[in-house]
């Protein structure tokens, strides 16, 4: 139990929380968030995802993508900026599950961008959960003293 | 074509007789050009400002769908999400049967929170440690670990999944690629 969910749940300001990792795996040079989510229709794929309000956007592998069959006939090919780099690749919504480890979890419509690859090409780059299309529209706060993650809406 | 945006702003809005006559035809788009172009020049130049206040300036009902997507991807790159919410959004509107512009205002609607569940226990505080003790030795590879224990480690994640076997696929089975 972390020490304030009894605060927060009851104050209504929460309704769930969740320890956090402080790397993630691979990049052990920065300080991060990282959580669990897991897509509503395919809840035999979790994954984790980097908590960032700096970052703009939601950003998904496009091997999980592909596993959580995140795709659509109609979505303009659009082009972001990700760390310096000019990317080419699709927004596309879905429905994803904040895991907690006590309340409850959150399930939010969001927008990802899903980048392209080329054949030979492998994505090394974390998934973000970015301020738009996720974390503009719940509420969280962050214990970093026993790494909690408190989320509501 | 280099243009200056106060000279386009100036003919898109003084040329009033001239905008009245190419009423007559629907499908002329010359009025909106010449500001479609100083939005390209804006976006080139990172200027966003002037990008918004330009986009006000065009008469969207007379441009052609492609142009408004064309924007919308110009804001999108510049991480001008609420500009380009709204020019989605009057997309929908004006074109209501490109499925384009349906999507955009879709994906850039704001995310919306749909609902609680209980959590259950998937073994996530067994698995961080795992993680955090062993993942280093897999740079490059997908890993799979359920309940803090290792399930499999892959280059792919289709050869992840089909290494550990649907059996093994759970929602206490946490994925990751640790970075190269």
């Amino acid at each position: 139990m972390a020490k304030f969910d009894s605060v927060l749940f009851d104050g209504g300001f929460a309704v769930g929380s969740t320890i956090y990792e402080d790397y993630y795996q691979g990049d052990d040079r920065q300080n991060r968030i990282v959580l669990t989510i897991t897509p509503e229709r395919k809840k035999d794929s979790p994954a984790k995802m980097i908590m960032d309000t700096g970052a703009p956007w939601c950003i998904l592998d496009p091997e999980l993508a592909e596993t959580w069959d995140l795709t659509s006939d109609y979505a303009e090919i659009t082009k972001l900026n990700i760390r310096g780099e000019v990317r080419l690749g699709r927004l596309l919504r879905t429905n994803i599950i904040l895991r907690a480890t006590r309340g409850e979890n959150l399930k939010v419509e969001a927008t990802f961008f899903v980048p392209f690859m080329d054949t030979d090409e492998a994505w090394n780059y974390p998934n973000f959960l970015g301020l738009n299309g996720f974390l503009d529209r719940i509420r969280f706060a962050v214990d970093a003293t026993e790494n909690a993650f408190y989320f509501g809406h | 074509m280099s243009l200056n945006y106060s000279e386009v702003e100036e003919i898109a809005l003084s040329e009033a007789p001239l905008h009245e006559a190419r009423r007559q035809d629907e499908t002329s788009n010359d009025i909106q050009k010449p500001l479609l172009l100083a939005i390209d020049d804006a976006a080139a130049d990172k200027d966003r400002t002037t990008l918004n206040r330009l986009t006000k300036k065009v008469a969207w009902s007379r441009c052609h769908p492609d142009e408004m997507i064309h924007v919308i991807n110009l804001c999108i790159f510049l991480d001008m999400v609420l500009l380009a919410r709204e020019l989605a959004y009057e997309g929908r509107r004006l074109f209501p049967n490109d499925k384009r512009l349906e999507h955009f205002a879709i994906v850039l609607a704001p995310a919306k929170v749909i609902g609680t569940e209980p959590a259950s226990d998937i073994g996530l505080e067994a698995s961080h440690r795992w993680f955090q003790e062993n993942s280093s030795q897999y740079k490059g590879q997908w890993i799979a670990v359920q309940n803090g224990e290792l399930l499999g480690v892959a280059p792919t994640l289709k050869k992840l999944y089909d290494q550990i076997g649907p059996d093994k696929r759970t929602s206490s089975t946490i994925v990751v690629k640790a970075l190269f």
